[in-house]
C-alpha cells in the first residue's frame, strides 16, 4: 500500500437498501456533503500552479513527488537477492529431486527384478517341495505296507514253526499207534507172543483209546489252523 | 527493514530445516542377499531313524516258545544286552528247549536260563546276536502317565499297545506281598514278559499277568535292576522229564 492510497479518505459505503437504512442510518446521515468528495485528489492534481507567493495562496505546499530513497533502493536490491537466492535454492532442490527421484526409480526396479526372481524360486522350491512330500508320503505308506508284510511273515514263520512241532509230535503220535496196532497184530497172529502184564483185550483197549486221542488231537489241530 | 531481513532469515532457516526432514534421501547401497539365514527347525524325534521301519521300541521286543515234558507254549520278551533276553519265569520255567524270534522273523536258540521266584522273571542267555538292547529306568510313575506295552499276545503278530498307569497293587498271583503295577492296556495269553515302556523308550516295568478284564499287570524295572545288581536272585532253570 502506497503512501497516497494511505491518504485518500475513506469512502463511506452506504448499506444494502439506501441510506433509509435503519441500521446504518445513524453513522453516515449527520455528514452532509460540503464540497467536492475527491477535492483532495484535485489538489494534489495541480503540480503546473505556480508556487505560492504568499500566505494567502488557498493550497499548500504540495509534498515532494515520490522519489527513489537510499532505502527503496537497498531493499529494492535486498528482495532481488531474497528472490534469487530462492529461486537458486528451488533450482537447485529440483535437480537434486529430479536425481533422486531417478534413483529411486531405478532402485524400484531393481527390487522389482529381485522380487521376481523371489517369487520364481519361491515358486520352484514349493514344487520341489510338494514333490518330496509326496514322494515322502509314497515311501512311508511303502514301508508301513513292508513293514506290515515283515510282521505276517515273521508270524507266519513262529506259527509255521510252533505248526512244525505240533505235525512232530502228532506224527510221532501216530507213530506209536502204528507200533502199538503193529504190535496188537504180531500178538494175535503169533501164539508165542504176548504182553506182559495185560491181557490182549486190555492192550488193545489201550491202543485204541491212545489211537483215538491222537486222531482227535489231529482234527483238532487241522481245524485250528484252518485246514 | 532489519526486521524484515531478519524475519526472511528465519524463515529461510525455519523452511531450510524443515525441507532437510521432508526431501527424500536417495537410496542407500542395494543389499545384495534379501534371503535370511535361519535355521531349520529340528525334524529329528526323539525316536531314532529306523533303516526298517520299526521303532525301537519293536525290534526290542521278541517272541519266545518254550518246549517243555509236556508240549510247547509262547511268550515275550524282550533284549536287554547283545546275548540276553528277559521274559517271564512262569514262560520259561522247566523248558527243554527255547527259542526266540525277532520282530523280522529270525529264530535264535537259548543256550541257557536262570529264573527267579519272585519277581515273575527269566534271564535267557544265547550267542551274541543282538546289535541294540533296551535301556531300564525306575520310575515312580503318577496316575496316568502313558505307557506302551509291546509284545505277542496269543503267539500271533508283533502287537504295540498304548495304555496308563492306573495304580499299584499287591501282587495277587503270589505271596510276596510285593507292589506291582495295574495298566490299563489290554493284553492276551503269551504277552508275558512284555516290555513296558515310558515316554522316552525305556523298559520301566514288565508285564506278567492280566486282571480280570485282562488289564496288564506288570513288575517294576527296579525289581530287575535289584536281580541284575544281585544274581544270587536267579536259579537255574531245569526240566525234569
Amino acid at each position: 500500500m502506497s503512501e497516497d492510497s494511505a491518504a485518500r479518505p475513506a469512502f463511506p459505503s452506504l448499506p444494502e437498501g439506501g441510506p433509509t437504512s435503519d441500521s446504518h442510518l445513524g453513522q453516515y446521515a449527520p455528514a452532509p456533503p460540503v464540497g467536492p468528495a475527491y477535492a483532495p485528489y484535485a489538489a494534489r492534481a495541480l503540480p503546473a500552479l505556480p508556487p505560492s507567493t504568499g500566505e494567502d495562496g488557498p493550497w499548500p505546499a504540495p509534498p515532494p513527488p515520490p522519489t527513489s530513497t537510499p532505502n527503496h533502493r537497498r531493499m529494492s536490491r535486498w528482495w532481488w537477492a531474497a528472490g534469487s537466492l530462492v529461486f537458486a535454492a528451488l533450482v537447485g532442490l529440483s535437480a537434486y529431486l529430479i536425481v533422486v527421484s531417478q534413483q529411486w526409480s531405478n532402485r524400484v526396479d531393481d527390487l522389482t527384478a529381485i522380487s521376481e526372481s523371489l517369487g520364481a524360486q519361491v515358486a520352484d522350491e514349493t514344487m520341489a517341495r510338494q514333490s518330496a512330500e509326496a514322494e515322502a508320503s509314497t515311501l512311508q505308506s511303502q514301508v508301513d505296507t513292508a513293514t506290515a508284510r515283515i510282521t505276517d511273515l515273521a508270524n507266519e514263520e513262529a506259527n509255521a514253526t510252533d505248526h512244525e512241532a505240533v505235525w512232530i509230535n502228532l506224527v510221532d503220535a501216530m507213530a506209536d499207534c502204528a507200533d502199538g496196532r503193529q504190535d496188537l497184530i504180531d500178538v494175535l497172529t503169533n501164539s508165542r507172543l504176548y504182553f506182559p502184564g495185560k491181557t490182549n483185550a486190555q492192550y488193545e483197549s489201550e491202543i485204541t483209546t491212545y489211537c483215538d486221542g491222537v486222531e482227535s488231537d489231529y482234527a483238532e489241530f487241522k481245524t485250528e489252523i484252518g485246514k | 527493514m532489519t526486521r524484515r531481513s531478519l524475519a526472511f532469515a528465519c524463515a529461510l532457516a525455519v523452511g531450510g530445516i524443515t525441507a532437510c526432514g521432508v526431501i527424500p534421501a536417495p537410496p542407500g547401497p542395494l543389499e545384495s542377499d534379501f534371503v535370511p539365514q535361519i535355521t531349520a527347525p529340528s525334524t529329528a524325534s526323539a525316536e531314532p531313524a529306523s533303516a526298517d521301519g520299526f521303532s525301537t521300541e519293536q525290534r526290542l521286543a521278541v517272541r519266545v516258545r518254550v518246549e517243555t515234558c509236556t508240549g510247547w507254549a509262547t511268550g515275550s520278551g524282550w533284549v536287554l544286552s547283545s546275548n540276553e533276553v528277559i521274559t517271564n519265569r512262569h514262560v520259561a520255567e522247566g523248558a527243554t528247549r527255547i527259542e526266540v524270534t525277532t520282530y523280522d522273523g529270525r529264530d535264535f536258540v537259548v543256550k541257557s536260563s536262570v529264573v527267579a521266584e519272585v519277581p515273575d522273571l527269566a534271564l535267557l542267555t544265547l550267542d551274541e546276536v543282538f546289535t541294540e538292547s533296551a535301556d531300564i529306568s525306575e520310575v515312580y510313575p503318577r496316575v496316568g502317565i502313558p505307557l506302551t506295552i509291546v509284545g505277542y499276545p496269543l503267539g500271533q503278530e508283533l502287537t504295540v499297545e498304548q495304555g496308563k498307569f492306573v495304580e499299584s497293587e499287591v501282587e495277587s498271583l503270589g505271596d510276596s506281598g510285593a507292589a506291582v503295577w495295574l495298566i490299563d492296556a489290554t493284553i492276551a495269553h503269551g504277552s508275558s514278559g512284555s516290555p513296558v515302556y515310558d515316554t522316552n523308550g525305556e523298559v520301566v516295568a514288565i508285564v506278567y499277568a492280566g486282571d480280570d478284564q485282562w488289564n496288564a499287570l506288570a513288575w517294576p524295572a527296579s525289581w530287575l535292576q535289584d536281580l541284575l545288581e544281585d544274581p544270587a536272585g536267579w536259579t537255574d532253570n531245569t526240566a525234569d522229564c
